[in-house]
């Protein structure tokens, strides 16, 4: 299968069943709801080492927001309900409770609460308030720049992180700019994260390693100095191979963000040097989402 | 499907105990045996059909035309369904009610509401003292739902109300939401003396300062909060015919009642 006349690949991105949540942060301005979100998800590119996977949803105007100020929304997706209540709690005491003029909402319905403003209204030291309206319970939390309004509880859904797509080609400056042209394309979509710095990951890893306290390495059959070296996956035309990861609330979701991603990448063509599209598995044994480029892409 | 509807036949001359007569008891009762249902006239037992001319069949939908301020209970303790009353209500309409709407396009009595535990509770007249106040003898006012009054009420609103939100347009007599434990209460009219005496928790919202705020009030400055325009939002949100509230406005807010903790507020639109 050739699209734009880059070869797409007969394999499959193997993704994995995770836990998500989605929250709202309003501020005074879009400035620093965007200050608060990205403080928030960093260092939250991989379940590996961070704890969870988190990345900043959209914008949202003063119109669509609970308090009448302008928002922006964060997902969270973690491999257990521990991890992410864990993740969620340290990451809103120490990024967003300390933001100026910030405020947090649930911005996802299930019937699995977890704790949002629970447990932070602490920092209160009994002055904070609780607040009914309707069915939400906010906690008007005293700081020093007037009032920290947090919702009680957000809600947790299934979700599927690790969909993913391999682009190769000649050169690293193509290879870049292929990716950097899907992600653009992608970050329109609703419900996805590409939790990797920028969305681009230049270090896929397999699993396991030589060193027993590794539980993932560097993916040699990918890596270019490893050609002649190793059982190489890479003709002699690549010269670089850079994956985008896509955490998503739902499969289709995560299978419409690859489509787009693919297309957007495919559309530079082999005349800018991309030649390939793949994708990364465990030989299907260890995911339970099964992604296959073809079928995606027919 | 027309909505059940009872029409007073004759001015009563004494009370009515209408508590028998709510969607979720006459859910399952045809309209014969809904005419000769007991119900308390004064001191003594009558049947429905005595008082009251009885037509249509939706059992949801109850209809009270009544031109009389002694149909006392009306939705009281109700679990289900939309009652309309074209007309007066008497006193006690609403209370404990746990779920469905009550709409009273007339006047209403003293205690409307009180205790009311869910639902929606709309008055297009007056309403009488103790508006989503504790019933007598009880530790704890409304508990939940919303109370909109298009005209004015009278005095002890929301008295020990514990949670649930109060919208009043017109203006509100003395003690507005005293002994209140928390829960919401605006008026947009004027308010009598003492407004938020002995309250522990909630938030009181007054398009003008109140006749008289305890002393035993801080005031804690003019200040512009988030939650604020979270508060008129929820406002706007129960009651659609409620004024644009500005959501750029500097609030006056009055901490208290020291006596009683302190964690209660006083928001004022204006001095």
């Amino acid at each position: 299968m050739k699209i734009n006349g880059v070869e797409i690949e007969d394999t499959f991105a193997e993704a994995f069943g995770m836990t998500a949540t989605r929250i709202l942060i309003t501020a005074i301005n879009e400035k620093w709801a965007m200050q608060a979100a990205t403080t928030m998800t960093g260092f939250a590119t991989s379940v590996i080492g961070c704890g969870v996977e988190a990345g900043i949803g959209r914008a949202l105007t003063a119109k669509e927001t609970p308090d009448g100020r302008p928002g922006v929304t964060v997902l969270l997706f973690g491999m257990s309900e521990k991890d992410l209540k864990k993740q969620l709690e340290n990451r809103l005491g120490q990024c967003v409770l300390t933001c100026p003029t910030t405020a947090v909402f649930s911005d996802i319905e299930s019937e699995k609460k977890i704790p949002l403003g629970k447990n932070l209204r602490f920092f209160g030291d009994g002055f904070q308030i609780s607040k009914k309206f309707g069915d939400k319970r906010y906690w008007r939390i005293p700081v020093m720049d007037g009032e920290f309004i947090c919702e009680e509880n957000t809600s947790r859904v299934s979700a599927v992180g690790g969909g993913n797509f391999l682009v190769l080609a000649e050169t690293q400056q193509q290879a870049l700019a292929a990716c950097e042209t899907a992600i653009e394309a992608m970050h329109i979509l609703p419900n996805i994260i590409l939790p990797f710095p920028g969305g681009i990951v230049r270090s896929g890893s397999k699993v396991g390693s030589k060193y027993k306290t590794l539980m993932a390495s560097s993916n040699e059959a990918y890596c270019p100095t490893l050609r002649g070296l190793t059982k190489s996956q890479l003709t002699p035309d690549i010269g670089a191979v850079m994956e985008i990861v896509i955490d998503g609330l739902t499969e289709d979701e995560v299978a419409e963000s690859m489509r787009v991603g693919i297309n957007a990448a495919c559309s530079l063509g082999p005349e800018n040097g991309i030649k390939k599209i793949t994708a990364g598995n465990y030989g299907g044994k260890l995911g339970q989402y099964h992604f296959h480029l073809r079928e995606i892409m027919a | 499907m027309s909505a059940l509807t009872l029409e007073l036949k004759n001015p009563p001359r004494w009370r009515i105990d209408m508590r028998s007569l709510t969607p979720h008891q006459l859910a399952t009762k045809t309209n014969k045996e809904i005419a000769a249902l007991p119900l308390y006239y004064g001191n003594r037992k009558i049947q429905v059909g005595d008082l009251f001319k009885i037509s249509g069949r939706d059992k949801n939908n109850l209809q009270i035309l009544s031109d009389s301020p002694k149909l006392d209970y009306i939705g009281a303790e109700n679990t289900l369904g939309n009652i309309t009353v074209e007309g007066m209500a008497g006193a006690y309409a609403g209370t404990e009610m746990k779920a469905g709407t009550l709409v009273i396009i007339g006047d209403a009595g003293d205690y409307t509401a009180a205790g009311l535990v869910h639902g929606n509770i709309t008055i297009h007249g007056n309403t009488g003292n103790f508006l989503g106040a504790a019933l007598v003898g009880e530790r704890q006012g409304m508990r939940g739902g919303n109370i909109i009054v298009k005209g004015n009420a009278g005095d002890r609103v929301a008295d020990r109300q514990r949670r649930g939100t109060i919208i009043i347009h017109g203006n509100c007599g003395d003690y507005c939401a005293a002994r209140m434990i928390a829960g919401s209460v605006a008026v947009l009219g004027k308010a009598g003396n003492n407004a938020g005496y002995n309250m522990k928790r909630g938030s009181l919202l007054f398009k003008q300062k109140p006749a008289s705020i305890p002393v035993t009030f801080n005031h804690n400055g003019e200040i512009d909060l988030p939650f604020i325009r979270l508060f008129f939002q929820h406002l706007q949100t129960i009651d659609k015919d409620l004024p644009l509230l500005s959501k750029k406005i500097n609030l006056h807010r009055y901490l208290g009642d020291l006596a009683c903790g302190g964690l209660g507020e006083i928001l004022v639109m204006s001095k």
